[in-house]
């Protein structure tokens, strides 16, 4: 009787304790996977504090084989640009820097920022001409690599001392994906899933679309990778469009904010950010993003995370409009592209 | 996401379909019953995650392992049915 009267005072506590367990691991896995930072390296962590001593020990040593080094040929360092550069050559640019809301000037550095309404969108694109491979860079937030970490575009590029940011592939909301910032390789897993187009930016300043599940990162880095992004797809292969007009980031919705990232030549690149999802702009889909590229010149161009990240920063300000549809400003995001010195 | 209902519609209609049809079946008991809907709400829970992280485009192993967890449960269920008989 004693027996069958406890079964009866607790005839659902199964269900309870079970409920309760089963309601904790869920929490824990929606934690796990949007708010606790994990596997984090440090920047101040790296061999030698000094990235650009990192990728001095990552280069090919001299007496290897120089066909794995990406070199400029001939025909590619004296190959016109498409589009008629819209400033000074280089022997002609002034020697003080000049500074407007829209376009910046120095001996090594040139930045010119449209802004055109297309597809009934504004988009903001950047014309960048280096002198030098090493004025593009990326950023980290909070100065780490790490999942869950993130800070918005605009105080990356405040504490990079940035001239021109736009957000990068925030390979902090996945666990695979090649990362590589700054000649630092941080993740070499490929994707499984999904698309695994993948931008390599090479020490010399080309890039390369490539597809993870083809190469290895370890690889890529022997080649003199400096910046791998995982987020794709692939834009722009040999001046040609490489999407289709259906095709899609996943989940996402056809017409987005969105980030692109393009090379006309040598050492001269299109950074494309695009509003939407606004009363005020539509938003682009990837063939609109791709066709824009093409139009500009690009020869090689990719997508970055598009949607409430997509964010331009140029000059201590932003200059487009950020938004994830329901709500405006700025969305934080895992890493930043950017020009500096 | 899209097949979350089928989680609990299979899953449950599926038992109560085999045991009214089933005369000579005999009766699963606590343990079993308490096995067998603990798999199916992780199961679902976990379809539940699952779509979230699509939609949200990132993915976590802990979803992965309620799915297996769910599995497993279901499993038990069947072998203490089996040697309750």
């Amino acid at each position: 009787m004693e027996h069958k009267n406890r079964k009866q005072r607790h005839p659902y506590l199964w269900a309870i304790l079970y409920g309760i367990l089963l309601t904790g691991y869920t929490v824990f896995t929606l934690l796990d996977a949007f708010v606790i930072p994990r596997d984090m390296i440090y920047l101040d962590d790296l061999p030698g504090n000094d990235p650009h001593q990192v990728l001095e020990q990552q280069s090919p040593q001299p007496g290897s084989d120089s066909s794995s080094v990406p070199e400029t040929t001939e025909a590619e360092s004296s190959a016109p640009d498409p589009l008629e550069p819209k400033f000074p050559p280089a022997e002609e640019t002034p020697a003080q820097t000049i500074i407007t809301d829209t376009s910046y000037e120095d001996e090594n550095i040139s930045i010119h920022i449209t802004t055109e309404r297309r597809y009934d969108t504004q988009v903001y694109f950047a014309e960048v001409q280096l002198k030098e491979s090493s004025s593009l860079k990326t950023g980290l937030a909070g100065g780490a690599f790490g999942r869950n970490l993130s800070e918005t575009t605009s105080a990356m590029a405040e504490e990079n001392g940035a001239i021109l940011a736009i957000n990068g592939d925030y390979y902090g909301f996945r666990d695979t994906g090649f990362v590589m910032r700054n000649g630092y390789l941080y993740r070499n897993t490929a994707r499984a899933s999904g698309s695994d187009d993948a931008l390599v930016i090479y020490g010399d300043g080309r890039m390369e679309n490539i597809r993870e599940t083809e190469t290895t990162a370890d690889a890529l880095v022997e080649n003199g990778a400096e910046q791998i992004f995982s987020f794709g797809p692939a834009l722009i292969q040999d001046s040609e469009i490489s999407v289709t007009q259906t095709s899609e980031v996943e989940q996402a919705m056809r017409s987005n904010p969105r980030t692109a990232i393009g090379q006309i030549g040598p050492l001269h690149y299109i950074f494309l950010v695009s509003d939407g999802q606004t009363s005020e702009s539509t938003g682009l889909t990837l063939w609109q993003v791709a066709e824009t590229m093409q139009e500009l010149g690009c020869k090689t161009a990719y997508n970055l995370d598009g949607g409430g990240s997509s964010a331009m920063w140029f000059m201590g300000r932003i200059v487009n409009n950020p938004t994830s549809g329901w709500r405006e400003g700025e969305r934080k995001v895992s890493d930043i592209v950017y020009i500096g010195e | 996401m899209t097949w979350l209902f089928a989680w609990p519609f299979v899953l449950g209609v599926l038992p109560g379909l085999v045991f009214w049809k089933g005369k000579r079946l005999h009766e699963p008991g606590r343990l079993c019953i308490n096995l067998w809907n603990s798999g199916v709400a992780a199961l679902t829970v976990s379809s539940l995650l699952r779509g979230i992280f699509e939609i949200a485009g990132t993915a976590s192993v802990y979803q992965a392992r309620l799915m297996y967890a769910g599995g497993l449960m279901l499993l038990g269920a069947g072998i203490v049915y089996f040697l309750r008989r």
